[in-house]
């Protein structure tokens, strides 16, 4: 048999076998909507590694690096990590040795998150203390980049007044947000 | 190319002549000396090269354990190398044997019943053990009067539990799957982080597809969300929703802390109401046909409402912002591990 038969050959076997399992994935598709996970949802197959370079950038950035690092982000498009730290140049002399840092992207940073991360966990402790004043804060967090706290708030002209007496000299970026409670808080069950 | 060996990444060959081309379905890189092959052959054959979920002999070795059971009529590949396809023998119940039996595959399966109908168990009417992404719901009598959906699987405690967010039910409330079998009762909720844990048993697998898919996944393990990550969701009343990215970790929101928030980029519906304490996820590369648990879902953002997929009931609330646990951080908190398929 020549090559190419016997290659054809090897090929039609497998497709009989294949076929007698009936319909595929997709052709048991049988709801309303949604679809089963394309395969476009795995394109991006340096997504894992880029999640482990982020934690040991992470484990470092509570470390040792804590006094600069703000946060990290990945980008799997550009194949890049993207970590905030005050003072760029003395977090790169401090990875320069890892064996990742060519996927690394330096961004400068205002703050260092371990300087903003008291006030927002005062700003947790402190949530029915701001519900109790009708300013509750629906969303808060550090924000990665090292910039700010973020509150969202249904009056976010007052909370700032109100946050930077409270908090004064912590950077904080305000918005509107409704305090409509969760819309998939469904029937409890109990 | 095709001989089965060790370390052969093929999957299947579609010769349709109807689309005049031949496809092969290859798991993981196609070797230098395989495109040689392919390349040299593509002379006189037009051959299309696509990614598959698994290889022949990841399908095979999963065959040759299901193979035996006397309760399955059809055991097979399904064409595109994806998982197997499983038919049950007339009048078979599934039992709870043959039910493990298929969650330990460790490949994507899809299970109907003799005739082909996908009626035995699925997204809406799942059994023990239990996976992720299947419908439960608060009474066994009244299927419409509310619900949320199931978590991953977890060791806790000695013995598998399954995952939930905490608004869904008090501790002590009991869960029913869609047809009103009895699930477990919740446990160990805690509101503040809106997680809990439902006492029943669980197996290391996900359900994929549609709001009825008959279809499911291995879970291959769970990893911590960061910033970008790329993942979907698998509610049990939107389906599966994927173009779904993590914008923020540690976040508060409506009193719950820490969440991930995530956004579905292209403004249509990323969960809704009743898909609370579903799975969010991520696919390994390459597609090997499992799913990496990255949380549970927890609630949406009111401002970004949209219009809902999957199931459309009255008064259900979709949107393309939504906030979840992280799964890692969970069982960190619970003091327990992933259960993988």
């Amino acid at each position: 048999m020549a090559p190419k038969l016997r290659f054809a050959g090897a090929l039609v076997g497998l497709v009989l076998v294949a076929g007698c399992g009936g319909a595929g994935p997709s052709d048991v598709e049988v709801g309303t909507s949604g679809q089963l996970t394309p395969s476009s949802a795995s394109a991006f197959p340096n997504q894992g590694e880029l999640e482990q370079i982020a934690a040991e950038v992470s484990k470092l950035g509570q470390g040792e690096l804590a006094s600069l690092y703000a946060g990290v982000a990945i980008d799997v498009q550009d194949d890049r990590v993207d970590v905030w730290a005050k003072d760029p140049t003395r977090f790169e002399a401090a990875i320069d040795a890892m064996p990742w840092r060519q996927r690394i992207r330096l961004h400068p940073a205002a703050h260092a998150a371990a300087e903003l991360e008291p006030t927002f966990q005062r700003i947790l402790q402190d949530q029915d203390h701001w519900r109790t004043q009708g300013l509750p804060v629906v969303q808060s967090g550090v924000r990665h980049d090292g910039s700010c706290i973020e509150v969202g708030t249904p009056d976010p002209q007052r909370a700032e007044r109100e946050f930077r007496q409270r908090y004064p000299g912590v950077p904080m970026c305000f918005s509107a947000q409704a305090d409509t409670g969760n819309p998939w808080e469904e029937d409890r069950a109990g | 190319m095709a001989d089965g060996s060790s370390d052969s990444g093929f999957g299947s060959a579609i010769a349709a002549p109807e689309n005049r081309h031949l496809e092969i379905y290859w798991h993981g890189p196609v070797p230098a000396a395989v495109e040689a092959v392919i390349d040299r052959e593509r002379s006189s054959v037009p051959i299309v090269v696509k990614p598959a979920r698994h290889s022949e002999r990841q399908l095979l070795h999963a065959l040759n354990g299901l193979a035996k059971r006397s309760e399955l009529i059809e055991v097979g590949p399904s064409p595109d190398a994806g998982g197997l396809v499983i038919r049950m023998r007339k009048g078979q119940p599934v039992t709870a044997s043959v039910r493990s039996a298929i969650a330990d595959a460790g490949v994507s399966t899809s299970v109907s019943d003799a005739a082909g109908d996908p009626v035995l168990f699925s997204r809406q009417d799942d059994s023990s053990p239990w996976y992720a992404g299947a419908r439960n719901i608060f009474s066994s009598t009244q299927p419409s009067g509310g619900g949320c959906t199931t978590g991953f699987a977890v060791n806790h405690g000695g013995r598998t539990k399954l995952l939930s967010a905490a608004h869904c039910g008090n501790d002590g409330a009991p869960f029913y799957d869609g047809a009103g079998q009895f699930i477990g009762y919740a446990q160990s909720g805690n509101t503040g982080k809106d997680v809990q844990l439902i006492d029943a048993r669980g197996a290391g697998r996900m359900w994929d597809g549609g709001v009825n898919s008959t279809y499911s996944k291995p879970v291959q393990g769970a990893s911590q969300s960061v910033a970008g990550n790329w993942l979907c969701t698998s509610g049990s009343r939107s389906g599966v929703r994927c173009g779904i990215q993590a914008k923020a970790v540690n976040q508060s929101y409506g009193g719950a802390y820490p969440l991930v928030r995530a956004e579905r980029t292209d403004g249509t519906s990323a969960a809704g109401t009743r898909d609370s304490g579903g799975p969010v996820f991520s696919l390994p590369s390459p597609d090997n046909g499992k799913v990496i648990a990255k949380g549970i879902i927890s609630r949406g953002d009111p401002n970004t409402t949209v219009g809902c997929v999957g199931e459309n009931f009255s008064g259900r609330i979709c949107t393309w912002r939504f906030y979840y646990a992280d799964v890692s951080q969970t069982l960190v908190h619970y003091g327990a591990s992933i259960v993988t398929g």
